[in-house]
């Protein structure tokens, strides 16, 4: 009970009148950065660092936390509305919850992700104030190894995505790899397809291929397409508020979006993207089992359980960056240049030589998950009413907004220019039925997996066995040829009923159907 | 439904560009609002977070507030090793508002990028501060000192995995540096890169490596906590108030010291030239500039004019080797 108390001790630091102020500011600029594709988190943070020279630690750690989690919470809503993820851990959001938009079930989609990411929070949250220690020796347990075997989880789970047609699933999957190896490899230090284009040696980034084939591809698809410029659909959807049948529906997706979101903050090189999937395939999964599956037409499963763990990974991110000094995203790791700028040393000692910070800064996380809850539920409905604009508006706007989104990160015009480049592709990709979800897979997971296998191979000198070598990657190999059996029954299955008509086309292309 | 819909429309699009518009002034805040007092641009060739990045925010401070500049903006263009920024700045001719931090991986990534831009296409200014590499492994691992370490990765070079930081920085060219210090080919170097200390931390702690090369900054805290043992530190000296051994004192004839510096584009005239020089002067000098070299543990290592493109020129020639030797230009 000794955490608790302390815990409480925290809660009076945070909720003195100014504490709040600042947690307020946090989570609101937060939710702004998470709306707007191309400026993350990290950017933020980073723009708001020379604040530690003016605040008080405590103010300012309270602050660029609630900007951290604040931008998951806003990452959903383009992603949702309009089909542009603000953050790449909502890529899996857009699935489900732009096809649930074009239903007229917006709203709906915004509430089950808002409810999601609150759920995620604070259960996470609650983890990281009473657990840290333990999920910091579980962080240890995994090597290279364990993370080459989770990212072919990840690869097999969302498989689900291009078993409608497999080639051009696969055709696709092969052109997100393809444009992830571009740029400095990192083990080697060798240049790979850049064209001698100096601008390209960092690689594509994942918000211009992510923002392009999403957004900037519909765009154009829907301006080539005859009556492309037809009025916006009817969206009326009666009760703004989730209905007690969703409700039921998305309870477990946020509690299963929670368990798999929670491991994933506190080991490296995991990221926020990795559970999401894993929390989409495995509601895909089991929406299939009960035999009524809106998957591709806009299932709520696929936008509470999603949003659910990215917002459970932000949260139990704190525990590596505090009680190791480690930080396993970009923003975590401004946040630790900001420690070392008030002469901290994030690490095993911190707990002890700045108890009261750092209590003071896990109960300002429950008061801004709080407060994000409060401010973003309300606004639901009203972010659904913005697709009663005209579509060439709401296009018009979109373009803009992916444009400066692109070109505030880093200030490129090249940039820019590869962001169109993508969203023609996209249009192609669109006007030949391939699917795009694939290409974003590629994009995240590819260099994931060929880094964290050559890590591997490094570490053991070229054995293979290595990969096999723990009880945590065996398990993982387990659970993925489960996973891979099911997905072969069940085509074997369709293929007996012999009636391959209609619904493998409308699986095609799960996003970005307009 | 035009008429309803178009009020929603105006609405929609002011939020957007009300929205995107503070985002814009957040930017724009850290940029010059006065163009015609002192206004200096900070470019950092990295992201934002990582030790350039740093060295550029704590100047931006001292610079501020000691009225040396009014208003001071950072702007962060990572990629290619460092080169990214470096050709911005190159492409700047004969401004004098104009700073870039470097430091001793633009070097490794001007090689490695085999870039058409070179050190010879900016004017370098200044070298600032130091930073070490350290040799730890964990606490429980069998290899007691840098000699043991040394012993065992010259009979077997491939069998100690070694965790550092990206190809073409401090700690990567220390291991093979060392390695090659021991009479071992520097190719049969096992480097496992990782970004950040913090990744290699793990990377030691979880046994993936045997071995890490990391800065001392960033491994301080494990350090003082007793998780992870630090074999040997690079500077030629020890350092003061550091109780770790020199990897000199291990046996192997080498120093070096992560430096950053500052830098300035081409083609200044005198007075420019003038001008920047004394601002350095100036800004080493601030309080704040001191508390931040003590802060982050940086040692004072003040270098200008003629002597520092010596040294420029020295370190380029001992690093290029290594590179080449590395099979990486």
């Amino acid at each position: 009970m000794d955490a608790l108390s302390l815990l409480m001790g925290g809660f009076a630091d945070a909720l003195t009148p100014v504490n709040l102020l600042w947690c307020l500011a946090g989570v609101v600029l937060g939710t702004a950065v998470g709306v707007l594709p191309g400026l993350g988190s990290s950017m933020a943070v980073a723009l708001l660092l020379p604040l530690t020279f003016l605040l008080e630690p405590t103010a300012a750690f309270i602050m660029f936390a609630g900007i951290y989690y604040g931008g998951q919470f806003g990452g959903a809503t383009t992603s949702i509305l309009l089909n542009t993820p603000g953050q790449s851990s909502s890529i899996v959001t857009a699935f489900e919850g732009h096809a649930m938009a074009l239903r007229g079930r917006a709203a709906q989609a915004l509430a089950a992700s808002v409810i999601g990411s609150f759920v995620g929070g604070i259960i996470a949250t609650t983890v990281v104030a009473f657990f840290a220690q333990r999920m910091v020796a579980f962080a240890l347990g995994f090597g290279p190894a364990e993370y080459f075997a989770l990212a072919m989880l990840a690869f097999v789970s969302t498989a689900a995505v291009v078993t409608s047609s497999p080639a051009r699933g696969i055709a696709a999957l092969g052109m997100g790899i393809a444009l992830s190896v571009v740029g400095i490899d990192d083990q080697s230090g060798a240049v790979r397809m850049t064209l001698g284009i100096p601008q390209l040696l960092d690689g594509v980034d994942i918000v211009v291929v992510t923002v392009g084939l999403l957004a900037v591809g519909e765009v154009l698809h829907s301006a080539f397409r005859p009556g492309g410029d037809a009025p916006a659909r009817a969206l009326d959807s009666g009760t703004p508020w989730l209905s007690r049948a969703d409700w039921r529906r998305s309870w477990g997706p946020w509690l299963r979006g929670t368990a798999l979101g929670l491991p994933f903050g506190v080991v490296p090189a995991g990221g926020a993207e990795i559970p999401t999937f894993l929390s989409y395939g495995a509601e895909k999964a089991l929406a299939r089992r009960r035999g009524r599956s809106e998957f591709g037409r806009g299932a709520i499963e696929g936008v509470a359980g999603p949003e659910a763990a990215n917002n459970a990974t932000t949260a139990t991110a704190m525990i590596p960056l505090l009680g190791l000094g480690l930080p396993t995203s970009a923003t975590a790791a401004v946040m630790l240049a900001a420690f070392q700028q008030y002469g901290m040393q994030p690490g095993p000692l911190l707990f002890e030589s700045e108890g009261d910070l750092v209590w003071a800064l896990l109960a300002s996380m429950f008061v801004g998950t709080v407060l994000l809850l409060v401010i973003n539920l309300p606004f639901a409905p009203l972010w659904a009413r913005l697709l009663r604009l005209p579509r060439r508006h709401l296009y018009a706007g979109l373009v803009v907004f992916a444009t400066v989104g692109v070109y505030a990160g880093k200030g490129s015009v090249f940039e820019v220019g590869l962001l169109y480049a993508v969203g023609a592709l996209g249009l192609l990709m669109r006007r030949y039925g391939i699917p795009v979800a694939p290409v974003l897979i590629g994009v995240i997971l590819g260099p994931l997996a060929e880094g964290e296998l050559r890590r591997a191979m490094a570490a053991s000198q070229g054995d293979l066995a290595i990969l096999v070598d723990s009880g945590i990657a065996v398990g993982i190999y387990a659970v993925i040829l489960a996973v891979a059996v099911g997905l072969v029954a069940k085509r074997v299955r369709d293929r007996r009923r012999a009636r391959p008509t209609g619904r493998a086309a409308e699986e095609a292309a799960p996003s970005g159907r307009g | 439904m035009p008429a309803p819909s178009r009020r929603e429309m105006l609405a929609g699009v002011i939020g957007a560009a009300a929205l995107g518009g503070g985002l814009l002034e957040v930017r724009g805040s850290e940029a010059g609002r006065d163009r015609t007092g002192s206004r200096v641009e900070v470019v950092v060739p990295a992201a934002a977070g990582g030790g350039f990045d740093t060295v550029a925010r704590q100047a931006q401070h001292a610079l501020r507030e000691n009225g040396l500049a009014r208003t001071v903006e950072v702007l962060n263009l990572p990629g290619g090793g460092g080169t990214v920024g470096l050709s911005h700045v190159a492409q700047q001719a004969g401004r004098a508002d104009l700073l870039m931090v470097m430091g001793t991986s633009i070097l490794g990534g001007i090689r490695i990028t085999g870039s058409a831009t070179t050190l010879a296409d900016i004017t370098p200014l200044a070298k600032l501060a130091e930073d070490y590499v350290v040799v730890a492994v964990r606490a429980d691992s069998p290899i007691g000192s840098m000699a043991e370490l040394a012993r065992r990765w010259r009979a077997r070079p491939r069998e100690t995995a070694v965790a550092g930081g990206a190809v073409g920085t401090a700690d990567h060219l220390l291991a093979a540096m060392a390695l090659h210090g021991l009479g071992a080919d520097p190719a049969d170097l096992n480097y496992i890169v990782y970004s950040g200390d913090g990744e290699v931390l793990t990377a030691l702690l979880s046994h993936t490596a045997d071995v890490a090369v990391s800065s001392l900054n960033g491994f301080a805290a494990q350090i003082e906590a007793g998780q992870v043992r630090a074999l040997a530190v690079s500077s030629a000296e020890r350092l003061p108030g550091v109780d770790i051994p020199t990897v000199r004192e291990g046996g192997i004839d080498l120093d070096l010291a992560n430096w950053r510096g500052l830098a300035a584009p081409p083609g200044l005239d005198r007075r420019a030239r003038r001008r920047l020089d004394a601002l350095v002067a100036d800004l080493v000098e601030t309080p704040q500039w001191r508390s931040a070299l003590q802060r982050f543990g940086w040692r004072d290592a003040l270098l200008t004019g003629a002597d520092f493109t010596d040294f420029l020129a020295e370190e380029d020639r001992r690093l290029t080797g290594i590179i080449e030797g590395l099979g990486l230009s």
